[in-house]
This record gives structure tokens, C-alpha cells and sequence, in this order.
């Protein structure tokens, strides 16, 4: 991460996930503990009866496709069409317009783990994809659809960091802002329903018929999902008295374990921890919250639960998987877009397993969720396959 | 600016030539390790032989940094027919080989690469953005040392994704570390009306700039490395990547003046 000190500012939020389209829709499933998960059709032999997953509801993406223009609806895929239509609300949530001038000089920084997966999977399956396909499947279309759309004329980019993309994309376009190369940036992470990754899973046995129970003694399995989240993010100079900003991005830490391809590894998480910290210039007491990585897998929220044990006693922990789902590439964004509402609202939400089942010494948050005043610092864990570490630490604005 | 050095540079351009599948190298699992070999694709066999090359020694903490279009779109194919063909019997092997980020993730396994590890797709754009993420890792001081993948090795549905381009296969690599006198100066700004796209190198002292127009960025890449590596006491190359929509990102790299 650069060294400068511009500061960097969170002025608007949008979302997509199996809650609904926006992050009012995302924000209430996520206070309530309110789960959407089904049963996904099997894709193949090897895959367990009744193995639950998480999607946007048809009637969201019909929201989302209506902020788009006649020709993008019908030639756009879906990952484009979710973080278009995600980066269109954070913009009006920002009180700014797709191609005024702020806007036009912005940076696009998209995470995805799986990309355009629904157009490769097509062709490798051999069956004709609806819309246009030249070109398609590249991953960096994504964040081309997103800059045409909004009228965003600077760099843009797709990183790949399995389920820690969003985030990596977030370090992304906080440094490109404090070196100076825009002052307004468009970063988030997406991902659709991908058949090859929900294969991926099952032959690992990750994924079954029981839900995600983060931090839980009864914790098995991860729950998929699908969804988008995009951040709008300004340097201190750019931000005009009429915006109110969400947060403040203090520090975006990056690492990788170098360990093992799946296994998260304590000594790598550890050590992105407390980079994450010293970047923000914070302790582990002066975390308010932690939007933990805490996808119920068996190895993760062992992992990770005891670094929190060990570090941040005490700290409110919420592992919001256990609500939405694991959006893969996205969940960086969703557990950051949460955290900054969070800021907002000094509210932490539940994570929706049984409070005496918790596995290890940790402040859980379940139940109704935890009221807040004053809530000042919140942190974002997001980890993925191959070692991959990315954690955001975001302040109340001052 | 960044401030830098190159250790050491290398092509990988073994694969389809004119259409037809090269040869491999003829060391290739004795550098890379035969144990997995079967659920790589030639994208992550690639990166790992030019990494893990004797020339090119590494250490612990490392950053990887890879920029590529396509990366493990092979893996992500073959996963998906081994499960149509094998069903139960599908090995728990392939998933980790056939992800967006799986080259890198091999390749930080085998380095001890625990840096802010990367993989990029800026379309023609890459190779600029992978470099300043790369010298990024050096000067936060978070590395001592960054390893810098930029190509593409074509899988066939890759190759059918854009029909009209040229591809060729080829990896480019490049050893850099924190320490040297190269000094590197990024503009990403917009400029320039939308065109074809490609890549420009230009030098110093009157010699001609070197275009490429075609998609695998890695060959533009070698050339403006290679240059770098052998700049004299202040010299100055231009690497130019402009975007078929008009965006361009400029790299210029001097040689620092030995000091008196």
C-alpha cells in the first residue's frame, strides 16, 4: 500500500445479494437474521442431495435491470449487470450522476473469483448464450460495463483474489487514489451463480444440505451465494459539503499465507491482521466490530476465531454469511458495504446461530444484534482459497 | 516514482506457434515438480517454470504479481468436463488448480510468496497496472521483492472469445527488487481517441519506437524489460499500452546517474 496520507472517503454504497437489490433491502435481511437459503438443483453426481445455496430473487435482478438502458438489459450478463446496477445506486447514493464530470475521471476497481462465469460455462458445455458473446467472458468486461455505463472514462480493472477479490480490489483503488491517479474511485466485488465453483465446493465437501453456521460448534458447511457490492470512494480534496460521507477508509491490508490451496493458514491470517492495524495506526481494543471473514467452514472459523480470541477479546464479533450466504468473490464487498453501514446506523447485526453453541471465547454477536453509540472503528475480513488475505479497516467519518 | 532494480527477465513462448502446438521445454516438470502436474493447466505450468527456473532465485515474502487476460480459463474448462465425465469419482485436486487466481496462488506455495500476491486483467492496459502494483509492494516495504508474470497462454475457448485478434502464446517475467537505480514514473491518465489498441516502447537516442499490435502484452513486456535491464547512466524507455476505447497508460523508467 502507498505510503501517502490522502485521505479516502466511503460517499456512497450499493448492493445486491439474496436480501434484494440495494442496501436498505441487504441492511434489514441482515439486522434481522433473515435467511433465504434453498435448495440448489444438483449439477452433478458427486453433488449432495438438498445442498443449500443463496440467490438474488428474480425480482431483484428485474430491479437492477431496470436502471439500465434497452440495450445493456438484454446484451449485458449478469455479473455486469449486478455490479452496473449496484455502482448506479452508490452513485446516486453519493449524490452524484453517471458522466458529470466527477464521475467521468473515476477509477473502476472490480473483485471477482469467478468473472463472467455463466458465458464460459455456456461455451464449454456447448450451448449458445443469450446476448452478445464476442469478447464476453473476459474478465475485465466486467469493469468495462461498469465504467461505459456509468460514464467513467479512467482505468479500470478486474482483480482475482478468490473470495478475498473484493477487498484486493478495494486496496486497489485506495492506493490509485492516494498516489494521485483519480480522486474519485468505483470498487466493489461480484459473483453469479457459478456451476463449475458450486462443483468446486462439493468435491471438497464444503458445501451439503445443513446451513452456514459461522462460529458455531454444529458449523459444517458453507452456505454459496451470488451478489454485488460497490463502494464510491473519494479523496478528502473531492468531497463537497452536500455529501455525507459513510466512512473513512483507514487502511486496506493485503497478504498471502503461502501455505497450502485451501487451508487457511493462522501465522498469514495473523500477520494480515495486525498489518491491517498498523496501516490504520489502530490497536485491536479500538475495534468496535468485526465483520468477520466466518464462512462456517470447519478450518476458517477455527482460524480466525481464535486470532479473534487471542487478539480482540472482547471485541463484537458478526459473521454476516450466516445471513446472506457466502457471495464468493463479493462477499469482501457485502462484509465492507455492512460495515460501513454499520458506522452509520451504531448497530452491529446478528449472526443467526445459537449463542451457547459458539465455539471458542468470542463476543458473538447474535441474537437481536448489538446497539452501538458511538461505534467509531469496524473492521472487514475477507480470505479465499490460495491463501489470499484482505482486511479493511473504516472509521466514522470525522 | 518509484525506485527499483531487475534481477533477472525471461520469456516464456513455448505453445501454439502459427496455429500449431510448439514444443514444451524439455525441463519443464524438473523445474516445476511432476506431484499435481496433471490438474495444471499450461497457464500455471508456465508462470511456475519461468519462477522457479534456476536463474531466477527466490525467497520468503515475496510478492507475485500476475497480469493476464485469460489465466487458468483452461483449468476452469477441464474442471468443468472431468465433472460432466467423472461424476463421483471427480478429484477433490482440480478445484484448487481451476480458479482466476490459481497461478498465483501455485506459485506463492512454491516462493514462499506471503506479499500482497495479485493477478490483474486491465485488458491492454495490464502490463502498466501489474508493474505499479509490483514496484507498490517494493516501496511500501511490505516485499524486498516482486515477481511480475504479464501473457497469456490460450485456452481454446479463449482463443474463441475474440476471434479477430492475433494470439500467441507467451508469458513474460520479470525478477524486481527493491533495491537499484531505475526509476519509474506511471501516468494512467486518459488521452488519445479510441484506435486498435496495442503497445509502443520508445528509447532514447533517436532509435525507432518498437509497436505491437497484437493482444499477448507479454512480448511488448520482454522488450521494454529487457531494455530497462540494460539502460546506461541516464537513459530513459517508454512504455506505452493504449486501450482500443482510448485509455492509455504510459511507464517511463531512467537510469539513475552513478553518484561521484
Amino acid at each position: 500500500m502507498t505510503t501517502s496520507n490522502v485521505r479516502v472517503f466511503v460517499t456512497g454504497i450499493g448492493m445486491i445479494s439474496p436480501a434484494g437489490f440495494g442496501a436498505a433491502a441487504f441492511w434489514d435481511d441482515l439486522r434481522a437474521g433473515r435467511r433465504r437459503f434453498q435448495e440448489m438443483p444438483s449439477l452433478y453426481a458427486g453433488m449432495k442431495p438438498g445442498t443449500l445455496g443463496a440467490f438474488v430473487p428474480a425480482t431483484a435482478k428485474e430491479a437492477a435491470v431496470s436502471l439500465l438502458r434497452t440495450r445493456d438489459r438484454t446484451e449485458l450478463p449478469t455479473a455486469s449487470i449486478f455490479s452496473t446496477a449496484c455502482a448506479l445506486e452508490a452513485l446516486t447514493n453519493a449524490g452524484l450522476r453517471p458522466g458529470d464530470n466527477t464521475v467521468r475521471n473515476a477509477v473502476v476497481c472490480l473483485g471477482s473469483s469467478d468473472g463472467q462465469a455463466e458465458i464460459l460455462e455456456a461455451v464449454v458445455d456447448g450451448r449458445r448464450h443469450s446476448g452478445s458473446t464476442a469478447g464476453r467472458f473476459n474478465s475485465y468486461t466486467i469493469a468495462e460495463d461498469l465504467a461505459r455505463v456509468v460514464g467513467a472514462a479512467g482505468l479500470a480493472l478486474t482483480a482475482h483474489s478468490t473470495c478475498a477479490s473484493a477487498n484486493v480490489a478495494l486496496a486497489y483503488a485506495v492506493d490509485l487514489l492516494r498516489d494521485g491517479f483519480a480522486d474519485i474511485a468505483i470498487a466493489g466485488g461480484c459473483d453469479t451463480f457459478s456451476a463449475k465453483n458450486i462443483i468446486g465446493f462439493s468435491s471438497l465437501q464444503a458445501i451439503g444440505p445443513s446451513r452456514c453456521l459461522p462460529f458455531s460448534q454444529d458449523r459444517r458447511f458453507v452456505t454459496p451465494a451470488e451478489g454485488a457490492g460497490v463502494l464510491v470512494l473519494q479523496t478528502e480534496r473531492s468531497v463537497t459539503e452536500r455529501q455525507q460521507p459513510l466512512a473513512e477508509v483507514l487502511a486496506v491490508a493485503v497478504n498471502n499465507d503461502a501455505s497450502h490451496p485451501t487451508a487457511t493458514d493462522k501465522v498469514g491470517i495473523a500477520a494480515c491482521h495486525q498489518l491491517a492495524l498498523d496501516r490504520a495506526g489502530l490497536d485491536p481494543s479500538d475495534i468496535g466490530a468485526v465483520f468477520a471473514h466466518g464462512t462456517g467452514s470447519r478450518v476458517n472459523d477455527m482460524v480466525e476465531g481464535e486470532i479473534f480470541a487471542e487478539r480482540y477479546p472482547g471485541t463484537p464479533i458478526t459473521a454476516i454469511k450466516g445471513t446472506v450466504g457466502h457471495l464468493m468473490g463479493g462477499a469482501g464487498a457485502a462484509g465492507t458495504v455492512a460495515a460501513c453501514l454499520a458506522l452509520a446506523d451504531e448497530f452491529v447485526p446478528p449472526t443467526p446461530v445459537d449463542p451457547d453453541r459458539t465455539e471458542l471465547a468470542l463476543n458473538l454477536i447474535t441474537g437481536a444484534g448489538l446497539a452501538k453509540p458511538g461505534l467509531r472503528y469496524v473492521q472487514s475480513n475477507a480470505f479465499g482459497f490460495g491463501g489470499n488475505n484482505a482486511i479493511a479497516v473504516l472509521g466514522r467519518p470525522a | 516514482m518509484f525506485t527499483f532494480g531487475i534481477e533477472h527477465t525471461s520469456l516464456y513462448d513455448y505453445g501454439t506457434k502459427d496455429g500449431r502446438l510448439g514444443d514444451l521445454p524439455p525441463d519443464l516438470l524438473d523445474v516445476i515438480g511432476p506431484s499435481g502436474d496433471k490438474y495444471r493447466d499450461p497457464f500455471t505450468r508456465a508462470c511456475l517454470y519461468l519462477v522457479r527456473h534456476p536463474a531466477a532465485t527466490t525467497g520468503r515474502g515475496d510478492t507475485i504479481v500476475i497480469g493476464t487476460e485469460y489465466g487458468n480459463t483452461a483449468a476452469l474448462a477441464q474442471l468443468q468436463r472431468a465433472a460432466a465425465d467423472q461424476g463421483r469419482l471427480l478429484s477433490a485436486q482440480h478445484f484448487p488448480n481451476a480458479t482466476s487466481s490459481s497461478a498465483a496462488a501455485f506459485l506463492a506455495i512454491n516462493v514462499g510468496a506471503t506479499g500482497p500476491n495479485t493477478t490483474l486483467n486491465a485488458a491492454r492496459l495490464t502490463p502498466a497496472v501489474a508493474l505499479w502494483r509490483a514496484l507498490l509492494a517494493l516501496a511500501s516495504a511490505q516485499s524486498t521483492t516482486s515477481h511480475l508474470l504479464i501473457g497469456d497462454i490460450y485456452a481454446p475457448e479463449a482463443s474463441l472469445d475474440d476471434r479477430a485478434a492475433q494470439h500467441r502464446d507467451g508469458v513474460a517475467y520479470g525478477k524486481l527488487c527493491a533495491t537499484g537505480n531505475l526509476r519509474a514514473r506511471f501516468d494512467f491518465s486518459v488521452k488519445g481517441t479510441a484506435s486498435g489498441g496495442g503497445f509502443r516502447i520508445g528509447y532514447d537516442g533517436g532509435q525507432p519506437a518498437r509497436e505491437y499490435t497484437e493482444r499477448n502484452g507479454a512480448f511488448a513486456t520482454m522488450d521494454f524489460l529487457s531494455r530497462a535491464q540494460t539502460l546506461s547512466a541516464g537513459e530513459t524507455v517508454v512504455f506505452e499500452c493504449f486501450q482500443s476505447t482510448g485509455q492509455r497508460a504510459e511507464v517511463v523508467v531512467t537510469k539513475g546517474r552513478a553518484l561521484r
